[in-house]
């Protein structure tokens, strides 16, 4: 198992993102999850039970503050001017950005709505 | 398959007909989650990103505290936590810094596949590993030539005797460059497309 390159990311970068690569690895059948041919049916209900998760990482609770450090800091620097090479690359403006800046909330209904389709799916 | 349906139903929710409120120990573990957040992961996150720094200690912490591998069974170590209880902690952890948080969750998603298909004895050894030591999975599917689409699926797994031979690359694997093991995806019939994909448990240390 070979780890051929880690990605340098406009965000996210305290995740590490690899491109892994297998040579001719052998393993024993017993590490074959499930039945032959049925990898992509295993592959959708994994999706079916993470990305819930994912949902819940992009929507903060109504009941925080909004913005990242991260994003609080780039406004601080938009306001005092353009970045000094001193602090770090500069990156383009993503549109994750503007998005966060007008204030995304979430309100109780709306967390209503995504327990009860966890609930529906049988999350809870 | 695992148990679906509510597993926590308790007085707080049959009271009413239909009750949207968490339970005492969801709140507790949302607290726990919020507090990991605001002083171990928010104060660090703009340095870290900023750096591409690998958040170890945090990972450390993280499973210390029981914040990893919360979808893990109780039969095999883990808290057996239901999936909302897991979108509770990683709401939290993502308000800390959605990165770090990714690689915390990450062994959710590699260990789904594991959960709902591996052998008794594949369950055991490698949920085993991740309760007891802070180590990482990954979920490999997507490629190079692929994206998503895994109908374009290079790797390929021929069977021989009792082994399987996987050969091909995965692209933006999350926690690629530090996992332990990895759940990958191969061809093992490719003239069928989607229908011949399979998936397999491969250890780090196999060469």
């Amino acid at each position: 198992v070979i780890v051929d390159k880690h990605e340098d990311k406009l965000g996210q970068r305290a995740s590490n993102t690899a491109t892994i690569t297998f040579n001719d690895i052998e393993v024993d059948a017993k590490y074959l999850l499930g039945e032959e041919n049925h990898g992509l049916k295993i592959a959708m209900m994994t999706l079916d039970r993470t990305r819930p998760g994912v949902a819940a990482m992009r929507e903060p609770r109504s009941d925080h503050e909004h913005s990242t450090p991260d994003q609080a800091r780039k406004r601080e620097q938009l306001a005092a001017g353009p970045l000094s090479a001193s602090e770090g690359p500069q990156r383009p403006a993503l549109k994750r950005d503007r998005v966060d800046q007008s204030g995304t909330t979430s309100t109780p209904f709306q967390n209503a709505i995504r327990f009860l389709i966890l609930w529906i799916h049988g999350y809870g | 398959l695992p148990e679906r349906g509510l597993r926590r139903a308790g007085d707080e929710r049959s009271k009413t007909m239909f009750g949207f409120s968490l339970t005492d120990e969801q709140k507790s573990i949302r607290e726990m989650a919020h507090e990991f957040a605001e002083n171990e992961i928010r104060r660090v996150a703009w340095e870290y990103d900023r750096d591409a720094t690998w958040p170890e200690q945090i990972i450390l912490q993280a499973h210390e505290l029981g914040l990893m591998n919360t979808h893990i069974p109780e039969q095999y170590g883990g808290p057996g936590l239901s999936a909302l209880d897991g979108c509770l902690i990683e709401e939290e952890l993502a308000w800390g810094c959605s990165g770090i948080a990714t690689t915390l969750g990450a062994n959710g998603l590699a260990g789904v596949p594991v959960l709902l298909a591996g052998s008794e004895d594949v369950k055991r050894e490698y949920f085993g590993e991740l309760v007891e030591a802070p180590k990482l999975a990954s979920f490999c599917l997507t490629e190079p030539d692929a994206g998503s689409d895994v109908s374009g699926m290079r790797t390929r797994a021929v069977r021989e005797g009792d082994r399987y031979v996987i050969t091909g690359s995965k692209s933006f694997i999350t926690n690629g460059g530090y996992a332990d093991w990895f759940t990958v995806y191969a061809e093992t019939d490719p003239e069928a497309g989607h229908p011949g994909i399979s998936a397999f448990l491969v250890p780090r240390t196999i060469r």
